[in-house]
């Protein structure tokens, strides 16, 4: 066992490692749950209270603009900004008198939007877990646990022994959600929660979809493998019609560009090699270039285009 | 069913045909890495060796960290890229390596692949997130695992170097690192400073906008032996708009670059367009390169000729001839091909000090050191300016 000494000592550690030297003290308790009409809550006010379960006790808590967020997560605060990051919040946990310094570090992240709040979710999401039900949407392991409920993301890890993690990092993610405002999922995903899609494969891209920067944004799920053990659906989200006219244009000419080969049908579909994703067929109707990608089976991919024009 | 399905599998087929030239651009990596000169997709690939690893890297390399598309990292790579940054924590637990794990498949072998781990954790769990790693990676060893952002006295920790020398006798990592965001000069001056070297490189941010105390600090990272790895090389910012034929990007991975101990740099590339550009900046490096090699080539076929002003002739000859002013004197009249100009320069010269002043010298027997015929000459000298 380790003397209490080294715990103070690993503590200390894990305080500058996890939360930079912007602390300040333990989170209050919790006010009354905020309901989606209300101003959205600070991210400090919805850090759990000091005891969010038995045992578990608040070291420190820090707050984080777009300037400081690197000071908590180093370099992947890159990650967020293309997803409006306005504010975070983090704190620490500890168990009291527990020698196996283990800790909680709970991370609580305000984006530009639900849809953004989601996409940074999505981008965390792919790893191992389950999904549980906390917030608009949850993955638990036993390291950590992410949700997004409204404009907030919510990254929770656990680090050191527990003899039951998942439920630590459940209680304490639970904690936080009840302090959020409740909202639905965001309506875009509506757009490619189609037959033949894997909806928990959606993810939303705030920068370069595909890998395209004339692509600025959108949707992406992976098919069933009837149509390609790599195929996917996109679903590229313009302003308006006209910039979706340009994305569908600068692709053409990207193809162009490439000497990629591609040809239009009578109703404007492109089908195209592409470059970076293989077969490929894509539209454009109203501010959505929408298409699939990663395909062996032209006959049926025309067909899940069909089924993903008339979920738009 | 709209007209869309009426496209023939016949023509789609015929065209998946194409992707077999990416393939075939891959396969030349590894020989352009050991000849370093060869263009691989319109880029020709400049190589460092990050210190005493001895692996030859791309000075522009990749971070990987915020690329969610497998097919991007390999763009990079078919641009002859072949070193690769993730880390354990990228977009949650074993995420980006997935997609580094995608992108490497089938080339592994050509390439080298960098993952971090969080010092957080006991030596058993530094040991457990490697293997995690390899497991999201889908690999059996990574070229280098560094410890994600240390404080500088983390690397003095008997558990982390307890699990980084066990993760290396049992073949999973090949190298050792460190990263910094904070303390960056005392994390490397760490590293350099300690006694068993038991870190190979320092993955550190560097830009244009850095001080003197880490540029040193590299330096010195660099003469110990220690791969310098630099990140943030645009400090934050990512302008597209292009400057006389060099994007702002570009200029600052140049910048970078310039500095010799700096190895590599792994700057994030989000898209394609970011790969090309990015990429292209090794073009540009490598023009440069090509002109110091006609800078050596020059310097060798001037040798003999060119006056290193070094005066040690002067101090030999009986008569105080002033032979590194005469020297320049014929240089101007024939490498420059300006007559005018030596004749002009000459006349300055005192006249005791010029080659009136050689007198009853019946010949010159004065030697250069750096190989320059000087009774030659002189004689020169004397038909020139006679």
């Amino acid at each position: 066992m380790r003397p209490i000494a080294a715990l103070a000592a690993g503590v200390a550690l894990a305080v500058c490692l996890t939360l930079g030297c912007a602390t300040t003290t333990a989170p209050e308790p919790a006010p009354a749950p905020a309901t989606a009409q209300a101003a959205p809550p600070s991210v400090e006010s919805v850090l759990p209270a000091p005891t969010f379960a038995e045992g578990w006790t608040a070291l420190e808590t820090a707050a984080y603009d777009a300037d400081s967020l690197f000071e908590y997560i180093n370099g992947e605060a890159d990650l967020y900004y293309p997803y409006g990051f306005r504010q975070a919040a983090s704190a620490l946990y500890v168990i009291e008198d527990d020698a196996s310094a283990t800790s909680i570090d709970a991370g609580v992240f305000h984006m530009g939007s639900p849809l953004d709040a989601f996409g940074i979710y999505s981008n965390y999401r792919g790893g191992r877990g389950d999904r549980i039900d906390i917030g608009a949407d949850a993955r638990i392991s036993d390291q950590q646990l992410v949700f997004y409920q409204d404009a907030y993301f919510v990254r929770v890890t656990i680090v050191g022994r527990h003899d039951d993690p998942r439920s630590a990092l459940a209680a304490c993610g639970t904690a936080i959600a009840d302090r959020l405002p409740e909202s639905a999922p965001p309506s875009e995903l509506a757009l490619i929660d189609i037959d033949g899609v894997d909806p928990d494969t959606a993810v939303y891209i705030a920068q370069s979809l595909l890998g395209y920067a004339f692509f600025p944004r959108g949707l992406l799920a992976n098919a069933a493998e009837d149509y390609g053990a790599r195929a996917r659906v996109f679903v590229v989200l313009a302003a308006d019609d006209a910039e979706a006219e340009g994305c569908l244009a600068a692709y053409l000419a990207y193809l162009d560009e490439r000497g990629a080969t591609h040809e239009a049908a009578d109703d404007g579909t492109v089908l195209a090699q592409d470059p970076l994703h293989g077969g490929t067929l894509i539209r454009c109707r109203g501010p959505y270039v929408y298409g699939a990608t990663g395909l062996d089976n032209p006959d049926a991919a025309a067909q899940l285009l069909d089924t993903l024009d008339a979920a738009l | 069913m709209k007209q869309s399905s009426a496209i023939d599998r016949r023509t789609f087929l015929k065209l998946g045909s194409a992707g077999v030239a990416g393939a075939l651009s891959i396969n030349r990596l590894a020989a352009a890495a050991e000849e370093g000169t060869a263009p691989i997709g319109g880029v020709t690939p400049v190589y460092r060796t990050l210190g005493r690893t001895g692996m030859k890297v791309t000075v522009v390399s990749i971070g990987a960290m915020r690329t969610s598309e497998s097919a991007v990292l390999r763009a990079a790579f078919d641009r002859g890229v072949n070193y690769v940054d993730t880390a354990r924590g990228y977009m949650g637990p074993g995420v980006n390596e997935a997609i580094v794990g995608e992108a490497v498949k089938g080339i592994r072998d050509k390439l080298y692949v960098a993952t971090k781990f969080s010092p957080l954790g006991t030596k058993e769990e530094i040991i457990q997130s490697c293997e995690d790693s390899l497991v999201s990676l889908g690999l059996d060893y990574v070229d280098l695992l560094q410890a994600h952002c240390p404080p500088p006295e983390y690397i003095q920790q008997d558990h982390v170097r307890e699990a980084l020398t066990q993760l290396q006798q049992d073949g999973k990592i090949r190298f050792k690192g460190i990263t910094t965001h904070k303390d960056e000069v005392a994390c490397v001056n760490a590293v350099v400073d300690d006694p068993e070297k038991l870190f190979d490189t320092a993955l550190v941010v560097y830009n244009f906008e850095s001080g003197p105390e880490i540029r040193e600090a590299i330096a010195r990272a660099a003469e110990a032996g220690i791969g310098i790895i630099a990140m943030k090389t645009q400090a934050g910012g990512y302008e597209k708009e292009a400057l006389g034929g060099v994007t702002p990007h570009q200029a600052a991975l140049k910048w970078v670059l310039a500095d010799e101990h700096v190895t590599c740099a792994v700057p994030a590339m989000v898209d394609l367009a970011q790969v090309e550009e990015d990429t292209a900046v090794m073009n540009l490096m490598a023009m440069t390169a090509a002109e110091a090699q006609v800078l050596r080539r020059y310097a060798e076929a001037i040798e003999g000729d060119w006056c290193h002003r070094c005066g040690v002739c002067e101090r030999a000859c009986p008569k105080g001839v002033d032979i590194r002013d005469v020297n320049r004197c014929v240089m101007y009249a024939e490498g420059y091909r300006d007559l005018r100009l030596a004749r002009e320069n000459y006349a300055r010269i005192a006249p005791e000090r010029s080659l009136a002043a050689c007198g009853d010298c019946a010949a010159c027997t004065l030697r250069c050191v750096h190989g320059i015929d000087l009774p030659n000459r002189v004689a020169r000298a004397r038909t020139l300016f006679a």
